[in-house]
């Protein structure tokens, strides 16, 4: 549109107006943007005072003295800033010597302090290597003693384990004399019996005698018996050799008489035999008696022998027993010796040990001691380390912003050289502003003529219009009477025929105009619209409220027009960004998922301005179209108001 | 209801992790974005607005959202700034005139409270143009020394040649998943 009305212009005038509004707009955008770029942070002043700067050119071209007198004020003003804050800067980098120095030397007192507390480190580890010097004696004076300990407990059990051997042997010896003095019961018994058997003997011996007494004078009593009888014999011999009669008599008395002495010498043989038997078997009783006297002799012989010879061994195993005893009573002396010796070198070992301990524990103690100071003094040197780096810090961080400070007086510096070099351009083109604007207001003028020109021409060609329009109504009016005339008629079809003609040629005549007032609409209308841009004023922060009251008054004084050409643009661009965002969020709120529009509730609120209310609203219809249950929400304003969103 | 709702949500999963591309205009953001979600370049125009996508990475469930970094509507970041998990930082490592207003915007951006709690990735990008500045020059220009109580990382990136936007996510799923 703005170049249609452009291209209007130069048509209207032959000059070309987008050179001038181009330079004017390139040359402030491009300082708008220079000094945006130069600094972000500080701008804000820089630019305030830009927009004021501004606002004086605004009415600068109309007083170009006023506005170099503003401006040599501006100058003094930077001027005197400057050196403000320069004096400002010196005396703040004056107090970061200071600090400084004082920095320093705090520095120098901390280094002193650590080399003291490295001189008692030193000490304390002195300390700890004599304590270890010490916990070595008394380990090596331990060990000594120990094996001194240990030989004297081997010997002891040497001593032992032979007086053990002793001991068995001495039980042994024991038992044998045990088992002889046994031995010796049982031979005694024997001897008894021995003796038992002898008298015995003795008896028998007694009793046999006497059988043989009784038996001879059994005999000698059968022998006077058989001599009676045989003298009996020769007496009945000498009174038989009398007689006959008296001779058989004596026969047969000699013959009875001779058997009985038959029968006595008979019976006498008999008992001489079981006499005899008698006394054989006696004679062997008696000598089987004394062989086993004499084995019972002999055996009581052995043995008495065995015992005298166990008597002696006993004797000497009595004296050995003595022996070993006194043997052991030595070595239980020497043993108690021995284990006094222990004591006495265990009782010397614990008060060694309690001296040692009591030197470890005082040793410790120091030890202990030399460490909290130890420990104290390296938090000492670690705060006066810290202290010193945040010095250090705080000193770099004095010299970054002295630095960053005479950085920012120098760009200062070059931006009062470059506002300054600006407002030199900036009055040249100024004057060249104020020659164009001459110039374009004279074009505006023409343009404006040439405007009422057209518009006039409209007014003529509507009033043609309207006429050729009549004229056409009678024309039909005619061809109808015609028409009529025709059909009545219907002769006159040249005529007819002719005058069709004519209306056909009317027609088209009456639609070349149409068109030409269509085109001449148009074109008014263009006009009227880049008109209207031209004249919109944004230069206040409310122009849209301008802009309806301009709509009806379309002309304004031309330096209002030529001053307020360049923001306008910035402004429709940004506003066109901003649309198109706005735009762009709206619509992926609306076709987005509800966890996602819930992310952009907020940007929505921000762009289209909504209050807390409404924002929760939106918020809570979300969450009430998530959930199942729940009643929808309200717009606690109107309830009964269609604002709510379904 | 509100119970209700967040058993129902257990049962569903896990909450996806909310990141936030940010960085000026032309630094890549959306090319990373699409590169991350369907591992191909792009041809993209500036973003007026945003873009959001999902993106699955290692079991983990990002959504991603790119917000437009033009000068007028870099101040609707701050309406995007709730529960987020992590933010990917885009530096157009080539672009040494406008780094200054890069670090700007980030410095401000970690002191609002709502993003206390979040993962920063620096993404030094446009690493495959010639003559751009290295990492170290992009930690030092954007002043990443000076960040305290902050689990942050620098990676360099070429969204292009596809370099070094693994090695980033890896370590931000890590970050993400030690953080819980």
């Amino acid at each position: 549109m703005f170049a249609s009305l452009k291209n209007k212009i130069r048509e209207e005038t032959g000059s070309d107006l987008s050179k001038l509004t181009a330079k004017i707009t390139s040359s402030t955008v491009q300082k708008i943007e220079s000094i945006r770029g130069r600094s972000q942070q500080g701008s804000t002043s820089s630019l305030n005072s830009i927009v004021s700067s501004e606002g004086f050119r605004e009415d600068g071209p109309i007083e170009p003295e006023e506005l170099r007198k503003r401006l040599a004020k501006l100058e003094s003003d930077f001027a005197r800033r400057l050196e403000q804050k320069e004096h400002e800067w010196k005396e703040i980098a004056r107090d970061k010597d200071n600090r400084l120095h004082a920095l320093e030397h705090e520095k120098d007192e901390a280094y002193k302090q650590i080399s003291n507390l490295k001189e008692s480190l030193k000490n304390a580890e002195e300390f700890k290597l004599k304590i270890l010097e010490r916990q070595e004696n008394t380990e090596q004076l331990e060990s000594l003693q120990s094996q001194e300990l240990l030989k004297v407990k081997s010997l002891v059990l040497l001593r032992d384990q032979e007086l053990a051997e002793k001991n068995t042997a001495l039980k042994d010896a024991m038992l044998q004399l045990e088992k002889l003095r046994t031995e010796v019961n049982r031979l005694r018994r024997q001897e008894e019996l021995l003796s038992d058997v002898q008298d015995d003997l003795e008896s028998l011996r007694h009793s046999t005698s006497r059988d043989l007494a009784h038996l001879a004078a059994e005999l000698a009593r059968s022998e006077q018996e058989r001599k009676h009888l045989a003298d009996l014999v020769v007496i009945l011999r000498q009174g038989s050799s009398s007689g006959m009669t008296q001779d058989e008599k004596v026969t047969q008395e000699r013959r009875l008489l001779e058997q009985r002495l038959e029968e006595a010498h008979l019976h006498l043989t008999d008992i001489k035999t079981s006499w005899s038997d008698k006394i054989a078997s006696l004679e062997t009783q008696v000598g089987r008696l004394s062989r086993q006297a004499a084995e019972e002799s002999n055996e009581r012989r052995r043995a008495i022998q065995d015992k005298d010879k166990l008597l002696e061994k006993l004797k000497q195993l009595e004296a050995e027993l003595d022996c070993s005893k006194f043997e052991l009573n030595n070595k239980e002396a020497k043993i108690k010796r021995l284990t006094e010796d222990v004591n006495e070198l265990s009782a010397e070992l614990k008060s060694i040990q309690n001296e040692s301990d009591e030197e470890i524990t005082f040793l410790r103690t120091e030890l202990d001691n030399a460490k909290t100071e130890l420990k104290i003094v390296r938090k000492n040197l670690d705060n006066a380390e810290s202290e010193l780096d945040k010095t250090s810090d705080e000193c770099n961080k004095l010299k970054i912003s002295v630095d960053s400070e005479h950085q920012t007086s120098d760009s200062l510096r070059e931006m009062i050289s470059k506002l300054e070099k600006d407002l030199e351009e900036e009055r040249e083109n100024s004057l060249n502003v104020q020659k164009t604007l001459t110039r374009v207001t004279s074009e505006k003028n023409s343009a404006l003529l040439r405007n009422a020109e057209v518009s006039q021409q409209i007014e003529l060609i509507k009033q043609d219009m309207r006429r050729q329009e009549r004229e056409m109504n009678d024309l039909m009016n005619k061809l109808a009477q015609l028409e009529d005339e025709n059909a009545k008629l219907k002769e006159s079809v040249l005529v007819e025929q002719k005058l069709r003609n004519n209306i056909s040629e009317l027609e088209e005549q009456i639609s070349e105009k149409n068109k030409n007032i269509k085109m001449l609409q148009l074109r008014l209308a263009d006009m009227k619209k880049t008109l209207q841009q031209e004249l919109r004023t944004p230069g206040n922060p409310n122009y849209h409220s301008d802009l309806m009251e301009n709509n009806t008054a379309a002309i304004l004084t031309p330096t209002q027009i030529s001053t307020r050409t360049f923001p306008n643009i910035v402004r429709r661009d940004e506003d066109d960004v901003n649309f198109k965002y706005l735009k762009h969020v709206v619509l992926k709120f609306l076709t987005s998922k509800e966890y996602e529009a819930q992310h952009l509730i907020k940007a929505i609120s921000t762009l289209l301005k909504f209050t807390k209310e409404e924002e929760k609203l939106i918020q809570d219809t979300l969450e009430w179209r998530k959930s199942w249950f729940g009643s929808k929400p309200k717009y606690p304003g109107n309830t009964k108001s269609k604002n709510v969103p379904s | 209801m509100g119970v209700l709702f967040s058993y129902f949500k257990s049962l569903i999963g896990t909450r996806e992790m909310r990141i936030l591309i940010l960085g000026l205009d032309g630094a890549g953001k959306t090319t990373i974005l699409y590169r991350l979600q369907v591992g191909e370049v792009v041809t993209t125009i500036p973003t007026i607005g945003f873009n959001v996508e999902q993106v699955t990475y290692k079991n983990l469930k990002f959504q991603v959202w790119d917000l437009g970094g033009q000068t007028s509507i870099r101040p609707y970041w701050r309406c995007y700034y709730s529960n987020t998990d992590a933010i990917i930082y885009v530096v157009d490592s080539a672009d040494k005139e406008r780094i200054g207003i890069s670090k700007d915007e980030l410095v401000p951006m970690l002191r609002e409270e709502e993003l206390a709690d979040a993962i920063l990735v620096v993404l030094a990008n446009k690493q495959d143009i010639p003559g751009c500045m290295s990492l170290k020059e992009v930690h030092q220009a954007l002043g990443l020394d000076a960040l305290k109580n902050r689990t942050f990382q620098i990676f360099k990136t070429s969204a292009i040649k596809g370099e070094g936007l693994d090695n980033a996510m890896e370590w931000l799923a890590n970050a993400l998943k030690n953080r819980k």
